[in-house]
């Protein structure tokens, strides 16, 4: 099989091509006519054949006729016999040549095709090869990547443990001074100590959002569910932070929505951080005007907005305001100084919960609203 | 007068609470293991445990399950309090009879007083 098919490696018409169709051809190597080269019938088919038996046939029975009638071949019988065999075979030939030429065209057209999809396999053998090889590659930069990202987190939350024993210390302790447990304070030394003691709970905030995010990242976050009326948690938020707005002299409200709103099923704990987070930040960033906080339902979700009418965002920062760190030009940066990492927080706990949050701004200086959409359902 | 025992390996922490809770009035004994934990609990009988999790050789958790197998102390309130806050370890205490599971940074000394007298019955404090 292999040798023939080296053999038929020579095209059709070349010298030293063997037809592998003809009988005559394939067995004895021989060429009757230059045709058979092209032939592509079978052995029962045989052209070549049917014409040396059937001008046999004819050439024995004729002369047995002749024999049987006059007790010889007389040369009449001779002759007509003969013309008849010639006369037979130019019609043979002329008929069978069509038949020839149809097949020689049908095996010319399939040897292209075969060729073409030899060479059509080996591209796209070689493709493959490249774009498995290329998968491949990828597949180890992401395992790798991904040891490396869970290292990372590992690391984090390992650090973050052992940074919030002294930050504890240090709560623990200014906290003791500051109740007068040591010794009485200086009305300055309690103002100096009272700045302590908030700086190290924004450390303690730090800490705690790096933690947050090193477990959301390693999947060890879960979301302790209830049955919860939105409207009173966004309320409860908002009492503790409404004395942050009137000391900056800003009107804040929460409009109630007029019908109650569905109870929805959230970890309320994580909801109540990220509702905080958001007014939080309006407050810090609005230095005149209002915050306005809202909450609807719009079709089969809970809609809660913040609207403030402080610094307002730009284009970019709208896009970038969510993410944990940026890699810009000058490396690692925060979005905008002093807002951590909480909003990066807040939308990994609102994915959690199969919800959406996203900011609007008209831009800089024109204030901005915060939205976050919960699935009632 | 309320007793109080305070595992805790954290000597700077350790102390800082002795010195809170004596303060309040309670009557503490500090053990920096689990051993000594449970040496002291039999010896002392507090009202509560206030356990930390992240401890040397034997963890909390495995502080837990010894204390739920000596009877004469097995019965008494443990609060967990830690900076190690893990779901799954959280889970454990809570199955091991916990009454709450506090994160230290969330409290200053006299806040974790307070929480604490709300697991002490009324006649103890």
């Amino acid at each position: 099989m292999e040798k023939a098919k080296k053999i038929s490696k020579k095209k059709i018409g070349e010298s030293g091509y063997i037809n592998e169709n003809c009988w005559l051809v394939k067995t004895l190597n021989y060429t009757p006519y230059k045709r058979c080269q092209y032939c592509e019938l079978k052995f029962h088919n045989c052209l070549f054949l049917h014409y040396q038996i059937i001008s046999l046939i004819l050439i024995l029975f004729f002369f047995t006729l002749s024999f049987l009638v006059e007790g010889k071949a007389s040369e009449l019988v001779i002759i007509a016999v003969f013309t008849l065999v010639i006369v037979y075979g130019y019609f043979f030939n002329k008929s069978t040549d069509k038949l020839i030429q149809a097949n020689f065209a049908q095996r010319k057209a399939k040897e292209a095709l075969e060729e073409l999809a030899e060479t059509l396999q080996e591209k796209v053998d070689e493709q493959t090869k490249k774009i498995k090889d290329a998968y491949k590659k990828l597949r180890k930069a992401y395992e790798e990547l991904k040891v490396l990202d869970k290292a990372k987190s590992e690391f984090i939350s390992m650090a973050s443990h052992q940074l919030r024993t002294p930050l504890t210390a240090i709560k623990g302790y200014i906290s003791m001074f500051l109740e007068g447990m040591f010794n009485h304070l200086s009305p300055k030394a309690r103002e100096k100590m009272e700045n302590v003691f908030y700086s190290n709970e924004r450390l303690i905030k730090i800490v705690n959002d790096l933690l947050n995010i090193s477990k959301i990242e390693l999947g060890k976050m879960e979301l302790e569910k209830e049955n919860v009326q939105i409207e009173d948690l966004i309320q409860s938020c908002c009492e503790e932070l409404k004395i942050e707005a009137e000391k900056k002299g800003l009107k804040f409200y929460f409009q109630r929505p007029k019908k109650a709103l569905l109870k929805i099923n959230i970890d309320s704990l994580k909801i109540r951080q990220v509702i905080l987070n958001l007014i939080d930040n309006a407050i810090r960033y609005t230095q005149k005007g209002e915050i306005e906080i809202k909450a609807e339902k719009i079709n089969s979700k809970i809609q809660i907005s913040v609207r403030d009418t402080g610094e307002g965002l730009t284009k970019e920062e709208k896009k970038k305001i969510f993410e944990g760190f940026t890699r810009g030009a000058a490396g690692i940066t925060y979005w905008i100084e002093g807002a951590g990492l909480g909003l990066y927080v807040a939308k990994k706990y609102v994915e959690l919960h199969r919800g959406k949050i996203w900011a609007e701004s008209k831009g800089k200086g024109k204030g901005s609203t915060f939205y976050v959409e919960l699935p009632i359902r | 007068m309320a007793k109080i025992l305070i595992i805790e390996d954290k000597k700077i922490l350790a102390e800082m609470y002795q010195d809170k809770f004596s303060q309040a009035g309670f009557e503490v004994s500090l053990a920096f293991n689990s051993e000594e934990g449970i040496r002291l609990a039999k010896k002392e009988k507090p009202d509560l445990i206030l356990l930390d999790i992240l401890l040397p050789k034997e963890n909390g958790i495995q502080f837990l399950k010894r204390l739920k197998m000596v009877p004469e102390i097995s019965k008494i309130p443990v609060v967990a309090f830690s900076n190690y806050d893990e779901p799954k370890t959280k889970k454990e205490a809570a199955r091991l009879g916990v009454k709450d599971y506090l994160i230290k940074t969330e409290f200053t000394p006299a806040e974790l007083v307070e929480k604490i007298k709300e697991y002490l019955p009324s006649s103890r404090i």
